[in-house]
């Protein structure tokens, strides 16, 4: 009993130390993964083998991990180094495509592409924020777009805002359609043995149809907001999209580069490619491909990040080891009454809801025991827990400010440009998108799976 | 003046810390940095500086606001927290360029303690006499002037000591600490002149 009440008190203590931001947080991860390996696995369940478990070193030396049909479920336990493997290459390939200005071509490219006209760029950055959600991480997608769009707005006055707060919204939703779109895929993904076109078929169909519906609710949420004031621009004045390529030789082999990681992924599924193969394969071939830039890429790398993984999985791995998420994983069956509609759409909201205040990335890694468990006892099958679990976290979190990383890039950017978003700003079209999207998700995984 | 001189002054609610600041600047013929900061600020950006203003001097909200990471950096979105690094870049971008102002509040003592030629006042006053000045100058009752200083007070030593290692309070963080309740501002003002000359700054 003192094990599980440690490892209670350890990731509530990790959860608060986090939302109140007393260190880095890779500092507080690393420092709870430590207390659980002492206190709760060496000296309270005296357990070397639960402590081996969870650090999970040996399975990146088995084969399954880089060539396997599926991803092996019992990357479950301890940490999921395919998912940190996978983060690390995707930083290396998305660092050799910002080095050399992709990013910033493609946005001026798309809204060169529509003449510079505030609504169609608003309508074309919400559906490229989708797209390129779907493959690189939310966060570096809203970094750049939101510094174009900012850009932008100074160039043909107009009103920033809605366009940050729709391309945010946007990027949540397609990094939801997909396994390596956003953290908690791809921890739901490598732990639950679902690959990439599983996720497409699945909550990517969510996420395809909520699309349109979401581009025509925020073109009438802020149609009026984006009217340009100035419409006399002399758009040959504008910067040249081709005047953001830093490096002409460096920019195709990039965009050569990504194309073949959307393909890999695409394809891994059949093809038996582990995401954390992808990602080192796709590292090593940027790194290769621009070989006086090594250094440079490198550093972009946010090593803390992967150590912030690491202690997460840790403290979870005891929360697992001690039993204490199997507990949960029962209180929601009783509440529940093994109803599987009741279970389904608990995990939605609670996790939408969690979801819209907390990290969802510690989120996410805490309940994928839980649904584990919930599917063995309840005879529901797991990869229907696993599309309401990534729903709720993906979506919920585009609901405030505080949600979602991309929410915080987002908003963190207009505001250092001078457009600071208050909460209610934020919340007053965002909210009701996120109500729509999630009740449409449950709906949908009611009718397709229950 | 010839030589560059940074003078920070950190003042208690109603202690006229400000206009003591004021009429010190005038006194020197140097600069001086308050809420004007952010009218610079604004103009540069090309908005309306009431936007800044709203998070002028403000902790950030911790429920209200995050910190991410993403290509090696730390990002947040508090918008209290941002107006406050870029009126802290703003200040010592000014003092990099060699100019000599006064400057009041923004952790100043905090934000500039690195640079040379930095004196670091402190302005206070006994409780009773910063309410009496409040209710004088914002024209408020003896209970919400009271509640008002134990509001900005809580609120500037937040802000303080969220920017900086060093505290609101500590004596160590500056050459001289003073009440103005008994010398009143122009005094006050006089005697910090005094002491910078007795410092040989001017």
């Amino acid at each position: 009993m003192a094990a599980e009440i440690t490892a209670v008190l350890i990731f509530l203590l990790m959860f608060g130390l986090i939302l109140f931001d007393k260190a880095e947080h890779y500092i507080i991860t690393l420092s709870c993964a430590a207390a659980t390996i002492v206190i709760v696995f060496l000296a309270e369940m005296r357990s070397t083998s639960a402590l081996f478990k969870t650090l999970n070193v040996s399975s990146i030396f088995t084969r399954s991990f880089w060539h396997t049909s599926v991803e092996g479920g019992s990357a479950s336990v301890g940490i999921n180094w395919s998912t940190i493997i996978f983060i690390a290459g995707m930083m290396v390939m998305v660092a050799g495509m910002a080095r050399v200005g992709f990013f910033e071509w493609l946005c001026m490219r798309l809204a060169k592409l529509v003449n510079y006209k505030p609504l169609r760029i608003f309508v074309v950055f919400m559906i490229m924020s989708f797209a390129l959600s779907m493959f690189i991480d939310s966060i570096t997608v809203i970094l750049f777009l939101a510094a174009v769009s900012l850009e932008l707005s100074d160039l043909l006055s107009f009103d920033p805002v809605p366009m940050i707060v729709s391309e945010v919204f946007c990027a949540n939703l397609g990094g939801s359609a997909t396994m390596c779109g956003d953290p908690p895929n791809i921890i739901i993904g490598t732990s639950l043995g679902l690959n990439f076109f599983n996720f497409l078929s699945n909550t990517g169909v969510i996420a395809i149809i909520s699309l349109p519906i979401m581009l025509v609710y925020f073109y009438f949420s802020y149609r009026k907001q984006l009217s340009s004031k100035n419409v006399n621009i002399d758009i040959s004045t504008l910067p040249s999209p081709e005047s953001a390529i830093k490096d002409m030789r460096g920019f195709v082999i990039s965009i050569i580069i990504f194309g073949l990681a959307v393909v890999l992924l695409i394809t891994h599924g059949s093809t038996g490619l582990t995401v954390a193969f992808i990602g080192v394969f796709i590292a090593a071939l940027m790194l290769l491909s621009q070989p006086k830039h090594i250094h440079e890429i490198l550093k972009a790398v946010d090593y803390k990040t992967l150590l912030f993984f690491i202690g997460l999985f840790v403290v979870v791995g005891g929360l697992e080891e001690t039993g204490v998420l199997e507990v949960v994983a029962g209180f929601i069956a009783k509440v529940s009454k093994g109803n599987h509609l009741v279970m389904v759409a608990i995990i939605i909201w609670v996790s939408g809801i969690a979801s819209a205040f907390i990290d969802n990335i510690p989120f996410a890694a805490t309940m994928i025991p839980i649904i584990k468990s919930l599917a063995m006892s309840q005879g529901i099958p797991v990869a229907t827990l696993a599309w309401a679990l990534s729903i709720g976290t993906d979506i919920g979190g585009s609901a405030t400010p505080i949600g979602a990383s991309a929410n915080v890039v987002g908003t963190s950017a207009a505001a250092r440009a001078g457009h600071p978003i208050s909460w209610a700003t934020y919340c007053r079209h965002s909210l009701g998108a996120t109500a729509i999207v999630l009740a449409f998700a449950t709906l949908f995984i009611f009718v397709r799976y229950l | 003046m010839e030589k560059q001189l940074l003078v920070t002054i950190s003042r208690t609610y109603g202690s006229g810390g400000k206009v003591i600041g004021e009429r010190l600047a005038e006194m020197l013929g140097i600069g001086f940095l308050d809420r004007e900061i952010l009218d610079h600020m604004s103009k540069e950006l090309g908005i309306d500086p009431e936007v800044l203003r709203e998070y002028d001097e403000k902790v950030p909200n911790r429920f209200m606001s995050r910190t991410v990471r993403t290509m090696n950096t730390t990002v947040t979105n508090s918008p209290e927290k941002i107006v406050a690094e870029a009126q802290s870049e703003y200040i010592r971008k000014q003092a990099k360029a060699g100019k000599s102002f006064v400057l009041i509040g923004r952790a100043g003592s905090e934000v500039l303690k690195d640079y040379p030629y930095l004196v670091r006042f402190f302005i206070t006053g006994r409780i009773e006499n910063r309410i009496s000045r409040i209710m004088e100058v914002r024209h408020m009752d003896y209970d919400e002037a009271k509640k008002a200083v134990r509001r900005h007070d809580r609120s500037r030593r937040a802000y303080h000591n969220a920017y900086g290692s060093g505290k609101w309070e500590s004596p160590d963080n500056y050459e001289l600490i003073l009440s103005s309740s008994d010398l009143g501002v122009e005094r006050t003002a006089r005697y910090l002149y005094d002491y910078l000359k007795l410092r040989e700054l001017i």
